[in-house]
C-alpha cells in the first residue's frame, strides 16, 4: 500500500506541475494550449544535459527545461498578446512544432542514454523532488495573492479594464503569466525525465498537458487547488499500472487498463458537463483578447 | 468674496464634422454643491465631461479649475487636477476582492504584501469616505450598489475634489438609489464639488442644489434647486415649441388587432396590455433600460414571457433593430447572403450565385442603398446603408407586424429621414410598433404614443410636452 | 501594387524557414527540395502516395471547416476518425462489404461529435476542451479493441482480423505500386458538397451568419442551434468517413497506425485554406505532399525523423497564417 503511494505521489508530480503552470496562465487570462509542447521540449531539454552528466547535472538540466519551455512561451506571447492571434490556434500550432521539434531533435541524436533520476541518486535527493513541487505551489501561491505582479496577473486575466484604468497593463501581465506559465511546464516536461523515467521517450507526455487543461477546471483556478487534483490523478494513473500487473487474463487487463487510462479523460467530461460551462471561479477575462493594448 | 468655482466649463465649443456638439457651454461646479447636468440623449452632456476628463478637446472656451485656465490633455491630468468620474460601467475585477481592486489603483502601492494587512488597509480607506463594505468580499458577490460605491471609494482615493457621476442610478436597484443620493449629500458637504449626470427629474429635484439643462449643445436652462420644478425641468428638457401640433394621423382607420399582448410580464417588465393594429404605428418612448427590449424581445419571441400570453401573426414579422452588430446584420456575409436569410425574399432551401444575387439586386435599389453590388460585404458600408439593408429585407416581405427597435440609432439626418418614410409607408399596409429612446422619432412616427417607464405602459398624447409629462408624472408616482 | 495571394505567402515563408533549419542540419536546401518534391510527385507510385495521404486529409478538413465556419471550435477530428475507423472495421468484418463499413464509419464520427455538440450547445461546455478529452478516450479505446475485443483471431498483432476483399475499397492501378482508391473521388465530392452547403443553402447562411450575430438568426425564426448541432456531426461524421476510408482502402484492418495526427493536421490545412472550401484542396495536398515527401526522404537519405519536420511545418504555417491575418484585421477595421 505505502508502496501504491509512493508511486501515485511520483506519477502526479508532473500533473501538478503542469495543472500549477496551467492555473498562473489562465488565471492573466490565457489558455495555453501548447503546454504539452512546452513540456515535451522541457523533458528533451533535461534529458540532454543530464544524460552523461548524472547527479551534478540535475540542476542545469532543470534550467535548460524551463528556459526551452520559455522560450516557446515567449513566442506564444508574441502571438497571442502582442499580434492578438487567436490563443487556441497559436497553442495548437506551437503544440504542433513543438512535437516535431523533440521528435525531430531526439532521432538525430539518438542515443540511450539514461539519465540519473533523483531517486536514484538515493538518499536525501529522492525527496528533492516532492520538497521543491511543495515550495513550487506555496511560492505561486504567495505570488499570485501577496505581491504586486501576481495581482496584475489575475486582474489581466478577470478585469483588465480596471487593471488599465488603474494604470496597469494587461498585456504585460499576460505576458509575465505567460512566462511563469512556461517555466513551470518545463519543469513539469523535466520531472518526467528526471523524476519518473530516467529517458526521454517521443511523445512522453501522452496527453498530460491537455489532461492539465481540465484539470485547472477542478482546482478553481488555485494552485492548491492544482496540488490536490494532480495528487488525485496520479492516484488514478498509479491504479492502472497496479492493475496491469495484477490482472490475472489478457483480456481482463485490457479494459482495465482501458477504463484507468480513459477514465481521467472521460472524468473531466463528465464535470465539465456537471459544471456547464463557465464556473464562477473561472477568470472573467479568460480567452478573451485584450483590447486597446498597450 | 466666495471662492472660485472649483471647476468651470467656459464657453465651451466642440465640433464633429459640420455639427456642433457644444455651442458655448458656461457651467460651473462649486465646493459643496451638487450640481446636476440633464439632456436627452445627444444633448451634448457625455461630450462636456469627456473635455474635463481629458478624453476630447474642446475646439473653443476655458476649461478653470479653481479660477485657474488649465488644459486637460489626458486623464492622468484630469487625475492630478484632482477630477474623478464615476463611471456607468464599472472598471472592476470581478474576481477580485475588494481590497485587492483599491490595491489596483494606488500607484505607490506595496511590491509585496499579506491578506490580512491589507484588508486592515482597505477598511480604513473606506471608513475614511464614511463607507462600510468588507474589503474580503469578492467584487463578483456585492450588489450593483456596492460595486457602485467601491469606484467612488476609487475615484476619492485618487484624490478627487470634483467628483462626476454619469448616470449613477441608471444601474441600481430603487431600494439602492436613495443610499446614493445620501452619500452625494455627504460627500458635497465634505467640500467636495459634485457633477451627477441625469435625465431622471425626480432624482435631481431630490436632491441637487444647482440644475443645468442642455439640449443640442446648448444651455437652455441654469438655474438653482429652488427655482425649478419638474414642470420648468420638463419644458427645457424636451422643449415647449408653440407649434407642437400633432403630425397628421394616417386617414385610413385602423383595421383588426395583429399584435396583441394580455398580462404580458418577464425580466425588467410587465404586467403589460398592448394592442397594435393594421394600418397604425404604435411608438414606444422611454429611456433606455427600462425594459422596452426585454418586452420587444418576448414580443417577437425570443424571449419566453414570464406570465401572460401574447398574440401575433405566424408569419409576416418583421424586427428591424438599431443594433446592426448583433441583431441587425451578419457584417461579415456580402449582403446577397444577408438578404437570403430572410427566407421570404428567396424561397427555395438551396440557391445559385445566380439566384442570391437577381433576389438581392432590386431590394437594394428599391431602398436605394449605396453599395458596390450584392457581394459586397456588409461591414464595408456606412451606418445608413446598413440600416438601408435592414429594411431591405425586413420590409420587402410584405410585412404584416413589423417590430422596430431604435431604428435610427447612429444615423445622421438623412438617413433618419429615409427610414422614417419606410416605417410610415409600410404602416399603411401593417402594424407597427416602434421602441425608441427618441422623443422625436417616436413624436414622427406615432400615430399612438405610450411613455414606457420602469417596464409600464402609459398612453399619452402624440406632442413632445405631453409625452415629456407622462415620463415625469411616472417617475414621479413610482 | 499587385495583391500577392496571401496563403502563397505564408507557405513560402513557412517552407523556407524549413528548409534553413534542415540545412543547418546537414542537408542543403536545394538537395532537400529536390528529394520532397520527388517524394511526392516524382513518379506514379510517389503521386499515388500523396493522394493517398491526401484522402483523410481533405475529408477530415471539410468537416472542420464546416464546424469552424460555424463558429464550433471542433479539434476533435483525430477522435472521430478513429471512432469512425472502429466501426468501420467492425462493420466491414460483420457485413463483409465496404458500402456498410462507410455508413458505419460516418456514423460512428458522428456520434463521437455528438456528445460534446450537445454538450456546447445546450450546456455551454467549451468544445475545445470535450473534443480534446475525447481524443484520447478514442486513443485509448483503439488501444484496447485491438488488442482485446477486436483482436485478429491469432491475437498476434495488435489489430483487427483482415478485411476480406469485398470489404476493401475498389481500387484502381495506374501502374506498378500505384494504385488510386475511392476514397479520392470521396473526398472530393465531400468537398465539393461542404462548399455548396456553405454558401448555397440558407443552412449554410445561418451557421456563418450564427457565429457572430446569432440574435439576428433567431430573430429570423431559423432554428440555429439545431443547425449547428447538424454541422458539428456533420464535422465528426466526414472524419469518421476519414477513418473509415483509411481501414478499408490503405491499412486492410484496424491497427493502431491510424492515429496518425491526421485530424490534427486537417485543422492545419484548413486555417491554410482560410476555411474557403476552394481552396482547402489545394491546401490539403500541400500537406499530404510534405507527408509523403519526408517520408522518402528519411528513407532515401537515412535522415532519421525527418519526417517528424512535417509537424514543425504545420505549426510554421498556422503561426505565418496567423501573423499574416493580423494584418488583414486592420483592413477590415480601416473600412468600418
Amino acid at each position: 500500500m505505502n508502496e501504491l503511494a509512493m508511486q501515485a505521489a511520483r506519477l502526479a508530480l508532473p500533473l501538478v506541475l503542469a495543472t500549477l503552470s496551467e492555473v498562473v496562465a489562465e488565471r492573466g487570462g490565457v489558455v495555453n494550449l501548447a503546454l504539452e509542447g512546452m513540456m515535451l521540449g522541457g523533458a528533451l531539454a533535461a534529458w540532454m544535459v543530464a544524460a552523461g552528466g548524472g547527479g551534478a547535472a540535475l540542476a542545469p538540466a532543470l534550467l535548460a527545461a524551463m528556459l526551452v519551455a520559455l522560450l516557446v512561451a515567449l513566442l506564444q506571447a508574441l502571438f497571442v498578446v502582442r499580434l492578438r492571434a487567436d490563443a487556441i490556434v497559436t497553442g495548437a500550432a506551437l503544440h504542433f512544432a513543438c512535437f516535431g521539434a523533440t521528435g525531430f531533435v531526439f532521432e538525430r541524436c539518438k542515443r540511450s542514454v539514461g539519465v540519473t533520476t533523483f531517486g536514484e541518486l538515493g538518499g536525501a535527493w529522492t525527496h528533492v523532488p516532492w520538497i521543491g513541487t511543495l515550495a513550487i505551489v506555496a511560492a505561486v501561491l504567495a505570488f499570485l495573492h501577496g505581491t504586486r505582479a501576481g495581482l496584475a496577473i489575475r486582474a489581466a486575466g478577470d478585469g483588465p479594464e480596471a487593471l488599465r484604468a488603474a494604470g496597469g497593463s494587461p498585456a504585460r501581465a499576460r505576458t509575465h503569466a505567460l512566462l511563469l506559465a512556461g517555466a513551470l511546464a518545463g519543469l513539469a516536461g523535466a520531472s518526467l525525465t528526471t523524476v519518473l523515467t530516467g529517458t526521454f521517450v517521443e511523445g512522453m507526455t501522452a496527453g498530460r498537458g491537455f489532461l492539465a487543461l481540465a484539470l485547472v477546471l477542478f482546482a478553481r483556478w488555485n494552485p492548491l487547488g492544482a496540488l490536490l487534483a494532480g495528487l488525485f490523478l496520479g492516484g488514478l494513473f498509479s491504479l492502472e499500472l497496479h492493475a496491469f500487473t495484477l490482472a490475472a487474463t489478457p483480456g481482463g487487463a485490457g479494459v482495465l487498463t482501458f477504463v484507468l487510462r480513459a477514465l481521467p479523460y472521460l472524468l473531466c467530461i463528465a464535470a465539465l458537463a456537471l459544471v456547464g460551462g463557465r464556473p464562477d471561479a473561472a477568470p472573467r477575462a479568460l480567452g478573451r483578447p485584450l483590447v486597446d493594448d498597450r | 468674496m466666495s471662492p472660485p468655482p472649483a471647476l468651470e466649463f467656459h464657453r465651451i465649443v466642440k465640433r464633429f464634422g459640420g455639427r456642433a456638439a457644444l455651442a458655448e457651454v458656461d457651467l460651473a461646479l462649486r465646493a459643496g454643491e451638487i450640481h446636476a447636468l440633464l439632456g436627452e440623449n445627444g444633448a451634448g452632456k457625455t461630450t462636456l465631461v469627456r473635455c474635463a476628463l481629458g478624453l476630447t478637446a474642446p475646439d473653443a472656451g476655458r476649461l478653470l479649475v479653481d479660477g485657474r485656465a488649465v488644459s486637460i490633455p489626458d486623464p492622468a491630468a484630469a487625475a492630478a487636477l484632482g477630477i474623478g468620474l464615476v463611471q456607468q460601467h464599472f472598471a472592476l475585477a470581478e474576481g477580485l476582492t475588494v481590497a485587492e481592486n483599491l490595491l489596483l489603483d494606488r500607484a505607490g502601492a506595496p511590491r509585496f504584501f499579506a491578506r490580512r494587512t491589507l484588508a486592515a488597509r482597505a477598511r480604513e480607506r473606506l471608513a475614511r469616505h464614511g463607507f462600510e463594505l468588507d474589503p474580503e468580499r469578492r467584487v463578483a458577490d456585492l450588489s450593483v450598489g456596492e460595486k457602485q460605491r467601491v469606484e467612488i471609494v476609487k475615484a476619492l482615493e485618487a484624490g478627487a475634489r470634483v467628483l462626476i457621476l454619469d448616470e449613477p442610478t441608471a444601474v441600481l436597484a430603487p431600494s439602492e438609489v436613495g443610499a446614493l443620493l445620501e452619500r452625494l449629500r455627504a460627500l458635497a458637504r465634505s467640500g467636495r464639488a459634485v457633477l451627477l449626470i441625469s435625465h431622471k427629474l425626480d432624482e435631481v429635484l431630490t436632491v441637487a442644489d444647482r440644475v443645468t439643462v442642455l439640449r443640442a449643445g446648448r444651455v437652455v436652462l441654469a438655474a438653482p434647486r429652488a427655482e425649478i420644478d419638474a414642470a420648468r425641468l420638463t419644458r427645457a428638457l424636451f422643449g415647449d415649441a408653440p407649434d407642437d401640433a400633432p403630425a397628421a394621423p394616417h386617414e385610413a382607420a385602423a383595421g383588426p388587432p395583429v399584435l396583441t399582448a394580455t398580462g404580458l410580464a418577464g425580466p425588467g417588465f410587465g404586467p403589460v396590455d398592448l394592442e397594435v393594429r393594421k394600418g397604425e404605428c404604435v411608438a414606444l418612448f422611454g429611456v433606455d433600460g427600462h425594459g422596452q427590449g426585454e418586452l420587444l424581445e418576448t414580443l417577437i419571441g425570443l424571449r419566453p414571457a414570464r406570465a401572460g400570453r401574447v398574440d401575433r401573426p405566424a408569419r409576416g414579422v418583421a424586427f428591424v433593430s438599431g443594433d446592426r452588430h448583433g441583431s441587425g446584420l451578419a457584417l461579415d456575409l456580402p449582403l446577397a447572403e444577408n438578404l437570403a436569410l430572410r427566407r421570404e425574399l428567396l424561397p427555395a432551401a438551396t440557391f445559385g450565385r445566380a439566384a442570391l444575387a437577381a433576389a438581392a439586386t432590386p431590394r437594394l435599389a428599391e431602398f436605394a442603398v449605396q453599395s458596390d453590388g450584392p457581394w459586397q460585404v456588409a461591414r464595408r458600408l456606412s451606418g445608413g446603408n446598413q440600416q438601408k439593408v435592414v429594411l431591405a429585407r425586413e420590409l420587402s416581405i410584405g410585412p404584416a407586424l413589423v417590430l422596430a427597435e431604435n431604428p435610427t440609432r447612429g444615423l445622421d439626418a438623412r438617413a433618419t429621414a429615409f427610414v422614417h418614410a419606410r416605417l410610415r409607408s409600410v404602416a399603411r399596409e401593417a402594424a407597427v410598433l416602434v421602441a425608441t429612446t427618441d422623443l422625436d422619432e417616436a413624436v414622427v412616427l406615432a400615430d399612438r404614443l405610450l411613455v414606457v417607464h420602469r417596464g409600464r405602459l402609459h398612453a399619452t398624447e402624440r406632442t413632445r410636452a405631453a409625452a415629456a409629462e407622462a415620463l415625469a408624472r411616472a417617475a414621479a408616482s413610482s | 501594387m499587385r495583391r500577392v495571394p496571401r496563403g502563397a505567402v505564408v507557405t513560402i515563408a513557412a517552407l523556407a524557414l524549413a528548409l534553413v533549419l534542415l540545412a543547418l542540419q546537414g542537408l542543403g536546401p536545394l538537395d532537400a527540395l529536390t528529394y520532397l518534391v520527388r517524394g511526392a510527385f516524382g513518379d506514379a507510385p510517389a503521386l499515388c502516395a500523396t493522394l493517398r495521404k491526401l484522402v483523410p486529409l481533405l475529408l477530415c478538413s471539410a468537416g472542420i471547416l464546416v464546424a469552424f465556419q460555424a463558429g464550433l471550435w471542433n479539434i476533435g477530428a483525430e477522435g472521430q476518425l478513429l471512432a469512425g475507423a472502429l466501426a468501420a472495421g467492425a462493420a466491414g468484418v460483420a457485413s463483409g462489404h465496404w458500402l456498410p463499413a462507410l455508413a458505419a464509419g460516418a456514423l460512428g464520427g458522428a456520434l463521437w461529435a455528438a456528445l460534446p455538440a450537445a454538450l456546447a450547445l445546450w450546456r455551454r461546455v467549451p468544445e475545445v476542451l470535450s473534443t480534446l478529452m475525447l481524443n484520447g478516450v478514442a486513443l485509448e479505446l483503439l488501444r484496447w479493441l485491438v488488442t482485446g475485443p477486436l483482436q485478429e483471431p491469432s491475437h498476434q498483432f495488435p489489430q483487427s482480423p483482415q478485411l476480406p476483399l469485398a470489404a476493401r475499397l475498389p481500387q484502381v492501378e495506374l501502374a506498378r505500386s500505384a494504385a488510386l482508391h475511392l476514397g479520392l473521388p470521396l473526398a472530393l465530392l465531400a468537398t465539393l458538397l461542404v462548399g455548396w452547403l456553405l454558401t448555397r443553402t440558407r443552412f449554410g447562411l445561418a451557421l456563418r451568419a450564427g457565429a457572430e450575430s446569432p440574435r439576428l438568426v433567431l430573430a429570423l425564426g431559423l432554428p440555429l442551434r439545431r443547425w449547428r448541432f447538424l454541422a458539428f456531426a456533420l464535422a465528426g461524421a466526414l472524419a469518421g468517413l476519414a477513418g473509415a476510408v483509411e481501414v478499408t482502402g490503405v491499412a486492410g484492418a484496424v491497427d493502431r497506425s491510424l492515429a496518425s495526427g491526421v485530424g490534427y493536421a486537417a485543422i492545419a490545412a484548413a486555417l491554410l485554406a482560410r476555411l474557403a472550401a476552394t481552396r482547402l484542396p489545394l491546401a490539403a495536398l500541400l500537406f499530404a505532399a510534405l507527408a509523403a515527401g519526408t517520408t522518402a526522404l528519411q528513407l532515401q537519405e537515412n535522415l532519421p525523423g525527418i519526417d517528424r519536420f512535417g509537424l514543425v511545418l504545420q505549426g510554421l504555417v498556422i503561426l505565418a497564417v496567423l501573423a499574416g491575418r493580423r494584418t488583414a484585421t486592420v483592413d477590415a477595421e480601416g473600412g468600418a
